[in-house]
């Protein structure tokens, strides 16, 4: 697998764990397998992965659920963001795309555990588009943008994340 | 009229159970920048009921106020997030996926689609294939069950 030399930022919701990476491989990948599905609420999962040694977390630790055997998960106990699978025996973390600062720097190569793909997948060009998140439903979108406790898309030198209730 | 069966969900690791009485509503595929930070997922498909239609069976969740304006709650055991809960609207929106049978609700619009993916629309013609075969997994099933682990 191709290894890519390049400066990855990135975190959970709240701003209590952050990461950075200096290499990634390039095996960005949709994943649609139940246990991906269920672990991120979405019905795939989005990854990337770095290699254990050039992955450091900046800020906060990770906490970690053991979903089988040879796997952990990792998120943050503060916010919920889930923001890693990692088999243990494998030398690497996958990093959930949505935790990157950038998260469209890894358009994926393949979709995989296709036996729990949702039918409607192969639909999602037909589903009708609602607007921009700004546009549409404004008063919402303004009112969240004002006082939205998310952690911006970049490293910050300090950060009091809200805690969790 | 439309025959309405309740439903059931979860997280990962069974920690939390939830039952849902109510039919669920204006289900959509979110791309906003907030639920994919929230799901560390390129978007989140969501289903609606009133609040009062949702019943925790077992366990309650972890709750994050992500603005002024809503919750996002989640399973402190396994991070798995499960709920978004608007202020003062009496609904609250479920993530799809966390229902035991997620594929029989497809969504019916796409919300936030200036931070959509590029490579989101042309996801379904990427090359596929199925999980290889797997050790031992701790994650609760897709039904309810009397007791867990």
């Amino acid at each position: 697998m191709d290894r890519v030399d390049i400066e990855v930022s990135g975190g959970c919701q709240c701003g209590a764990v952050r990461y950075h990476a200096t290499q990634m491989l390039d095996n960005s990948h949709l994943c649609h397998c139940r246990m991906c599905q269920k672990a991120v609420g979405g019905i795939f999962a989005a990854l990337v992965a770095a290699p254990d040694e050039k992955l450091v977390w900046t800020r906060g630790e990770p906490a970690v659920w053991r979903s089988s055997e040879h796997v952990e998960r990792g998120f943050c106990a503060n916010c919920g963001t889930p923001l890693f699978y990692r088999d243990v025996n494998n030398g690497r973390t996958n990093l959930t795309i949505g935790s990157l600062d950038n998260p469209g720097d890894f358009p994926p190569h393949a979709n995989s555990g296709t036996e729990n793909m949702v039918g409607w997948f192969q639909t999602i060009p037909t589903i009708e588009d609602d607007g921009a998140t700004e546009a549409d439903r404004e008063d919402w979108a303004a009112a969240i943008k004002a006082s939205n406790n998310q952690h911006p898309d970049r490293d910050t030198e300090s950060w009091n994340a809200k805690p969790r209730q | 009229m439309i025959r309405f069966e309740p439903m059931s969900g979860g997280c990962q690791c069974g920690a939390l159970r939830y039952h849902i009485e109510a039919a669920l509503e204006g289900p959509e595929l979110c791309h906003c920048r907030m639920c994919q930070k929230a799901h560390g997922a390129p978007a989140v498909a969501w289903g609606t009921i009133p609040a009062a239609a949702l019943v925790w069976s077992r366990g309650l969740p972890a709750e994050f106020r992500s603005s002024d304006h809503a919750v996002r709650e989640f399973c402190a055991r396994c991070g798995t997030p499960l709920i978004f809960r608007p202020d003062g609207q009496g609904t609250i929106d479920i993530a799809l996926a966390t229902l035991d049978q997620p594929q029989d609700i497809a969504p019916e619009e796409q919300y936030g689609i200036d931070t959509r993916m590029p490579w989101f629309p042309g996801a379904h013609l990427l090359p596929a294939k199925p999980s290889p075969g797997r050790g031992r997994t701790f994650q609760h099933p897709d039904h309810d069950t009397p007791t867990w682990p």
